[in-house]
């Protein structure tokens, strides 16, 4: 590539980047403006929105909620999808392929039409509003059984063999040998795993009652609500919200990042 | 050490399809046993067959005397080296030497202490925190080598070691691993499709071909007196002269009809035979015959190997090569004669491939 075609590609790739990134900074933007300044355009920048949020949305009750719901989901579907994914890529059993193909098909089935389901089930076992009825209808992930299982299977099985005969049983192999190989694609998954639980809005929303069990989400949908006064919505307070919403799985992002970044490296010098 | 007993072991992936076919093979005690052959004739099968990586599907086989088929791989006290080294790639040198005593449960401190041992012995004490992926092939194996003898396993199974290594690497493991075998005192099997490897490894060689076993016994017993037509053609280099000839009136004719003054027992006149003629036991001559059995020629192709010329001729039976001293004044298109003695001819029945023993 040429010099000028370079600096175009570049320069294009910022642009699109930008306009990505706009309706963020702009939302960054707004947060920091007193609500005065914002309808009018008169007055002045302040933090105070992000010390209304805290305090008005019981931000750090919803918080702990969220890393608990989110945190929980993740480590425990990533547990089982990881052992499902095990047994489908190295054992062989009767009805595997079966069995397999069932828990690729879970992946058509639209999550609305299991919500009545769940919340009858749950209501009845009386788990509605606890912690474990917000984490155990997500636990069971098919994408991630059918993602890890290719995974592993590109895993060579001389590994496991070696492994085997050095002494190690089938925990062993899964925990010594195939869970350290497999990490880029288990840190992408876990990725993907919590920020789809982060962001989740229905089944927090029929699932939970109490303020005391509300998400992140849920808050920030209700602080929508609550501060809205004669039709006008206060949207830098909302802003700081979303804002500070934004801010843990940024986090998650930025200590993940590098074995995501290892993992496609790897797979590009083999 | 421990001894190992196949008993008419068989294994087949599909019905009626025996990769491995009733195979029954004795290893003693501390004995260096190569499996060879060429691929597919499932040497690797038997040796995982041992390892407890594939299932038996029928026939007995003994670990120490007892029945071992259904003992799962952890527990038969067998360290393995794999063709393509099976390194834990997430693991450092050490760490992978030291892996099979991890998963022993040996303390910290005497793992590190025996892997400093092994590494010292492999030359591998500058690499112990390195991955393998920053490793040269031949330390690689090496390191594979390692993590077999770390652990003081009864048996060792080494599927296809050298075959990744450039020949000079694979010529001083072989000295290694013949030295390591000394040192441990521990029951060897060695699967290799290379002749020069089974021969210099080998207390006993087991040649395979299409799932049978073809013969098992020493080197030496194998060069000079193979059991079948094929053994005969895979073992030696250059490889055996095959001549197709006939029984007649009790001696043996070569299609062409040329007489070899050799006997052929009664029972097989009139059916067809196979000569083989060792290159090396060739004397090669451009002046009288000399020898009993003579094939003259022509040379068509001239391979010098160092020491040794192979000559090939073409001769009315067809192809023959012949090992020459390099002293020898042959040349391209020049009129030569093959001969051998009565003593060095091998004769194999056509049909069947099996060895027929000359009075």
């Amino acid at each position: 590539m040429n010099t000028s075609g370079g600096v175009v590609l570049r320069s294009t790739a910022v642009a699109v980047g930008l306009l990505f990134l706009s309706p963020l900074l702009y939302g960054i933007w707004i947060s920091f403006q007193t609500a005065n300044r914002f309808f009018s355009g008169n007055g002045e920048m302040t933090l105070q929105n992000y010390v209304d949020a805290v305090e008005k949305m019981n931000f750090l009750r919803y918080l702990f909620n969220s890393l608990i719901v989110s945190g929980g989901v993740t480590i425990l579907s990533l547990a089982t999808s990881i052992m499902a994914a095990y047994a489908f890529s190295r054992f062989e059993f009767r009805g595997r392929d079966l069995i397999f193909g069932l828990v690729v098909a879970t992946l058509m089935i639209p999550g609305h039409i299991t919500l009545i389901p769940n919340y009858l089930n749950f209501a009845r076992v009386g788990l509605l509003d606890t912690y474990a009825g917000l984490i155990l209808p997500a636990v069971a992930n098919g994408f991630a059984t059918f993602f890890l299982r290719q995974y592993f299977r590109g895993i060579p099985r001389s590994l496991d063999e070696a492994a085997w005969m050095d002494g190690a049983n089938a925990w062993k192999v899964l925990y010594r040998v195939i869970i350290p190989m497999s990490k880029p694609a288990i840190y992408a998954m876990g990725l993907f795993i919590f920020l789809g639980e982060w962001n989740s809005y229905v089944w927090p929303l029929i699932a939970t009652d109490s303020p005391d069990m509300l998400t992140l989400q849920i808050g920030l949908a209700r602080l929508y609500k609550m501060d809205a006064q004669e039709g006008l919505v206060n949207w830098p307070l909302v802003m700081a919200a979303a804002t500070l919403t934004m801010l843990p799985v940024l986090l998650g992002f930025a200590l993940v990042e590098r074995h995501l970044v290892r993992g496609i490296s790897m797979g590009a010098i083999k | 050490m421990i001894s190992i007993a196949l008993e008419n072991v068989s294994k087949s992936y599909q019905a009626d399809t025996p990769v491995v076919k009733n195979v029954d093979l004795d290893i003693e005690p501390g004995e260096f046993v190569v499996i060879v052959g060429p691929s597919g004739c499932g040497k690797s099968t038997m040796m995982r067959m041992i390892a407890g990586l594939e299932r038996i599907s029928s026939g007995t086989l003994r670990i120490g005397g007892r029945v071992a088929n259904d003992i799962p791989p952890q527990h038969r006290d067998i360290a393995m080296v794999f063709q393509n080294y099976a390194l834990y790639p997430h693991l450092t040198v050490a760490e992978n030497i030291g892996f099979s005593l991890e998963m022993r449960g040996v303390s910290k401190t005497e793992r590190l202490r025996r892997v400093e041992v092994v590494a010292h012995l492999l030359q591998l004490s500058d690499y112990l925190h390195k991955k393998p992926k920053d490793l040269s092939g031949g330390q690689r194996q090496r390191v594979a080598m390692g993590r077999a003898i770390a652990r003081d396993a009864k048996t060792y199974l080494m599927d296809e070691p050298l075959s990744n290594l450039d020949a000079e690497l694979r010529s001083s493991m072989r000295a290694e691993i013949k030295h390591l075998h000394r040192q441990l005192k521990a029951t060897m099997i060695y699967v290799t499709h290379d002749q020069v490897e089974a021969l210099t490894l080998a207390d006993r060689i087991a040649v395979m071909n299409k799932g049978v076993l073809q013969q098992f016994d020493t080197p030496e017993k194998i060069y000079d007196d193979p059991a079948s037509l094929f053994v005969a053609g895979f073992i030696g280099s250059p490889p055996m002269n095959f001549i197709d000839a006939v029984c007649k009136e009790g001696l043996v004719k070569t299609i062409e009809g040329i007489r070899i003054p050799i006997t052929c027992p009664p029972e097989l006149e009139g059916s067809q035979v196979v000569i083989g003629l060792r290159p090396e036991n060739g004397v090669l001559s451009t002046g009288d015959k000399r020898m009993a059995i003579e094939f003259p020629g022509e040379v068509m192709l001239i391979e010098t190997t160092g020491s040794n010329r192979n000559i090939h001729a073409k001769t009315a039976t067809g192809p023959l090569i012949v090992v020459a001293p390099r002293s020898a004044a042959i040349g391209l298109g020049d009129n030569v004669s093959i001969g051998y003695r009565t003593e060095d001819v091998f004769l194999f029945e056509k049909n069947t491939g099996k060895r027929i023993h000359l009075l």
